[in-house]
């Protein structure tokens, strides 16, 4: 066994069934550490000098565990353990109205997630502890790693609740332990620590505690990554890699700092003698972070810099721009002088013949081919054809010439091809002068929403199983916040797995792990992505679909394969409702997560093909006057007048409603 | 310093960003402070003004259009164009910079393709403000204005305490830069060698006078 503490392994024995310690009555060897330790001397193991055996005993100062933090490093464990925790600890836990809450409320090992589980539907007394005493003991003595501990009994540590009270058990020991161990060495960054002397009596111990809460502070930042450049070419797409490779070299730089992070946005807690301009060194070609943060002391500490009291400080963080730049400016990011001129700067780059350098070096692109010698020419023929001139800075000419090849192949192609197009009865084939239509699908978390909903959720939970005051038991901490951020990327693999199978070759390589683009067939298609995403969105969260607002959004935006790409990403970011579609230059749909079942019923093939009649008629007179539109809305002589009423409830508006109308049309279900 | 604000009118405007990728022109949706005071300079033989505005209300459309190279007698890749239509817009004029028999209204061409009939504007004064008067708010900056760091440090000081440039809060009245979005306005100098000069663009974070908050 390592002699380093390693913090994550601090709650393994709550992994262990009850034990008879010397032939008594069976107890929680977690609730009793002293007597583990007996027993390990009883059954001959030696753990003497072992910090993260110490860790595992000694990681609580309340009375009833008997034996207390005797160290400093310790004594930060035990801080660790409760801010990773699913709830308050110690006098905290009257919270939930009574000193000993699983006596009241009872117990269940396994996880209640917010946003899954019904609170009505909720189990008790069930059991995730598969270890014994014995195979605790002989595992510890194997001198186990991280990974080796979270992969015991097939990962049940990620199954069972850090905290099996009902109405506490919202996080599992899985991720309570990660965030232990991040949390303990975020407190040890900080230089925070006790001296050996301070810890003596178990009062001692508890004031100090108390007192170290006031007074140490972490800071809590939401960050997120931008970019300057506005791509709108497959070949400048590398600035999607960038940005992942930005959120990485932040990762690996300050691994215990991040929390959280999707795509684009990183939650990071961090010392508070730290700057947020350290980050300054991880970003390059332009990126910039925008930040948002707040200082608290550990016993207010919150999730969400943005919600919690007090003043909260904004800024970004970005390397010092030039005052002026002289001509040309960068055309992709305008952030920069172009200095490179593309495609002549990327040529010289290539492996040539002094002669032909010489060639191109001295003249204007393209150069005169019968001056290039037949070697050369071979591989320079396709690149003669490129007339567009283009001046680039250094930072995104390195982003065109990065990787060996461009990445999406597919929207390359589809940006070149023409629609095939089939008309009339007969089936005939024939082209258009219209590139193919694609839809950019982008799902996104909002994080200040998100600690919303589960405050909600949480509270509801309460009320259910009888906590007196429910609303003054709510908190959200980090714990349940990471348990959903797990769930949330295991959703996002299953959605983009399911517009995999639907979509096939007519669907890129992701993006990024929230954002994919799909070749249409027909607009139609658009419903067939809804459908998915319905499924897999009540698969995951279900809970989400009875509040007013999700965290958890879909935009889609769709236009022919050539517009530019920047323009999808500007509107990406504008998400205003759970769902939001965009035809560009066609119109709008914002729609509720709790109405897309129905609009999808209302849609599909074979089903209520009067919806869509009706539907389709408001769109055909919308396309001569939306006013029109608007009033035969409204009319009560109109015979479908009955069935717009059933429509409009859906939570939907005019516009809404005229463009589901567009893309049901095209889905030939009229 | 005190602005007298515009209602701006205009069936169809292209406030054309650079081309990007050989094939699109978008459009700006703000007024620019470079293209506003150029514009005004220009029509009215000024040479000292400020001016900053916003849009109220506009359509977005599209159009293809293919410039040909004259030189080589060649037609180049087509360009999908980014405009406005149906566009209403506020814009403030530095006080006295409009000549007095223009100052209730007046008209202007601004933007590109004015030879297709673009960029034609309808001012009409609508009032006034005085920068010195007006009560700040934090929001989002609705317009695009150059940060004109002159003095040693004064960037420096923008991008570390959020202070303003002295052009920043003497012209316009901006108390502090919470997060900037940078960006740069083409400055075209007496020779047209244009130079571009960092800005303030309309994403940023500021706490100003509510005129320029969006």
């Amino acid at each position: 066994m390592a002699d380093n503490l390693i913090p994550e392994i601090h709650d393994i024995l709550k992994l262990c069934m009850s034990y008879s310690f010397a032939g008594g009555r069976a107890q929680s060897p977690h609730a009793n550490p002293y007597r583990v330790e007996l027993e390990a001397d009883t059954l001959g193991f030696d753990f003497a000098g072992n910090d993260t055996w110490q860790g595992i005993l000694r990681h609580h100062h309340a009375t009833s565990f008997k034996i207390a933090p005797n160290t400093p490093d310790l004594f930060l464990l035990d801080m660790a353990d409760s801010l990773a925790a699913a709830i308050s600890r110690g006098n905290n836990r009257l919270r939930l109205g009574y000193r000993r809450p699983f006596i009241k409320y009872g117990y269940d090992d396994r996880v209640f997630k917010l946003w899954k589980h019904a609170p009505s539907n909720r189990q008790r007394s069930r059991q995730v502890r598969p270890l014994d005493l014995q195979k605790v003991f002989e595992f510890l003595r194997q001198n186990p790693t991280v990974d080796k501990f979270y992969n015991l009994e097939n990962q049940a540590i990620f199954e069972r609740a850090e905290d099996a009270t009902i109405g506490a058990n919202l996080t599992s020991l899985g991720v309570h332990s990660q965030l232990t161990g991040q949390l303990y060495r975020i407190l040890k960054s900080a230089l925070y620590g006790v001296h050996p002397t301070d810890l003596g009596s178990r009062k001692k111990l508890t004031t100090l505690y108390r007192n170290k809460l006031e007074e140490w502070s972490l800071t809590i930042s939401k960050i997120k990554v931008h970019f300057p450049q506005k791509p709108v070419r497959t070949r400048d797409m590398h600035v999607f890699d960038k940005l992942l490779e930005t959120r990485e070299n932040i990762e690996a730089a300050f691994p215990d700092y991040v929390l959280f992070n999707t795509s684009d946005e990183i939650i990071m807690l961090r010392p508070p003698n730290i700057d947020i301009n350290v980050l300054r060194s991880q970003i390059s070609n332009g990126f910039w972070l925008e930040y948002v943060e707040k200082t608290h002391n550990l016993k207010d500490l919150q999730p969400d810099p943005e919600t919690s009291s007090g003043p909260v400080i904004e800024g970004v963080v970005v390397a010092r721009p030039p005052l002026q730049i002289n001509t040309p400016i960068c055309d992709i990011c305008q952030q920069a002088g172009g200095t490179k001129e593309w495609v002549k700067d990327y040529i010289l780059t290539m492996n040539l013949c002094p002669s032909c350098r010489q060639v191109i070096t001295q003249s204007a692109w393209p150069p005169d081919s019968s001056q290039i010698c037949p070697k050369d020419l071979t591989g320079l023929e396709q690149w003669f054809e490129e007339t567009i001139h283009e001046d680039l800075c250094e930072a995104c000419f390195s982003l065109r010439t990065w990787g060996d090849r461009p990445k999406l192949t597919k929207l390359a192609r589809w940006s070149e091809e023409k629609e095939t197009t089939q008309e009339g009865k007969a089936g005939i084939i024939s082209g258009s002068d219209k590139n193919p239509e694609v839809v950019w699908v982008k799902v996104s978390l909002n994080y200040s929403l998100l600690v919303q909903s589960l405050s909600i959720l949480y509270k509801r939970y309460l009320s259910d199983i009888g906590v007196p005051d429910p609303a003054k038991a709510v908190e959200i901490r980090f714990s349940v916040i990471g348990e959903f951020y797990k769930d949330y990327n295991t959703f996002l693999n299953i959605f983009q797995k399911r517009l995999r199978e639907r979509f096939l070759e007519n669907m890129e390589v992701a993006i990024l792990e929230d954002f994919f683009v799909i070749k249409l067939d027909r607009l139609g298609d658009i419903i067939d992505i809804l459908e998915r995403y319905s499924i897999v969105f009540r698969d995951s969260f279900p809970q989400f679909m009875h509040l007013d607002e999700s965290p958890v959004r879909i935009v889609l935006s769709s236009a022919d394969a050539r517009f530019p790409f920047f323009e999808h990403w500007e509107i990406v970011q504008k998400s205003k409702s759970d769902i939001h579609i965009f035809l560009i230059g066609r119109g709008e749909a914002k729609m509720p997560i709790r109405a897309l079942e129905e609009v999808i019923e209302k849609a599909r093939v074979g089903g209520k093909r009067m919806y869509s009649r009706a539907l389709h008629k408001l769109a055909s007179i919308a396309g001569i006057s939306h006013k029109l539109a608007d009033i035969m809305l409204k009319d009560k002589q109109d015979k479908d007048y009955r069935k717009y009423r059933e429509i409009l409830p859906m939570s939907m508006d005019f516009q809404s409603l005229l463009t589901l109308a567009k893309i049901m049309e095209e889905r030939n279900e009229i | 310093m005190k602005f007298s604000a515009y209602e701006v009118v205009s069936d169809a405007l292209c406030m054309g960003e650079r081309v990007k990728g050989g094939r699109y022109k978008p459009c700006s949706e703000t007024f620019r402070y470079s293209q506003l005071t150029g514009m005004l300079k220009r029509a009215f033989g000024i040479s000292e003004v400020h001016a900053a505005g916003f849009l109220k209300s506009f359509r977005i459309e599209y159009l293809s259009h293919t410039i040909t190279d004259r030189s080589r007698d060649i037609s180049k890749v087509p360009l999908r164009v980014e405009f406005l239509t149906d566009v209403i817009g506020v814009v403030y004029i530095s006080e006295g910079a409009v000549p007095k028999d223009h100052e209730n209204k007046f008209t202007l061409r601004m933007g590109a393709m004015i030879s297709k009939g673009f960029g034609i504007c309808r001012l009409k004064k609508i009032g006034g403000i005085d920068v010195e008067k007006e009560t700040t708010q934090i929001g989002f900056l609705n317009t695009r204005l150059p940060v004109r760091a002159v003095e040693e440090g004064e960037l420096d000081d923008l991008m570390k305490d959020g202070r303003p440039t002295r052009f920043l809060l003497d012209i316009f009245g901006v108390r502090r830069i919470l997060q900037p979005h940078f960006g740069y306005l083409a400055d075209p100098g007496p020779d047209y060698g244009a130079n571009y000069i960092l800005a303030l663009f309309e994403k940023s974070k500021v706490e100003a006078p509510a005129f320029l908050i969006r």
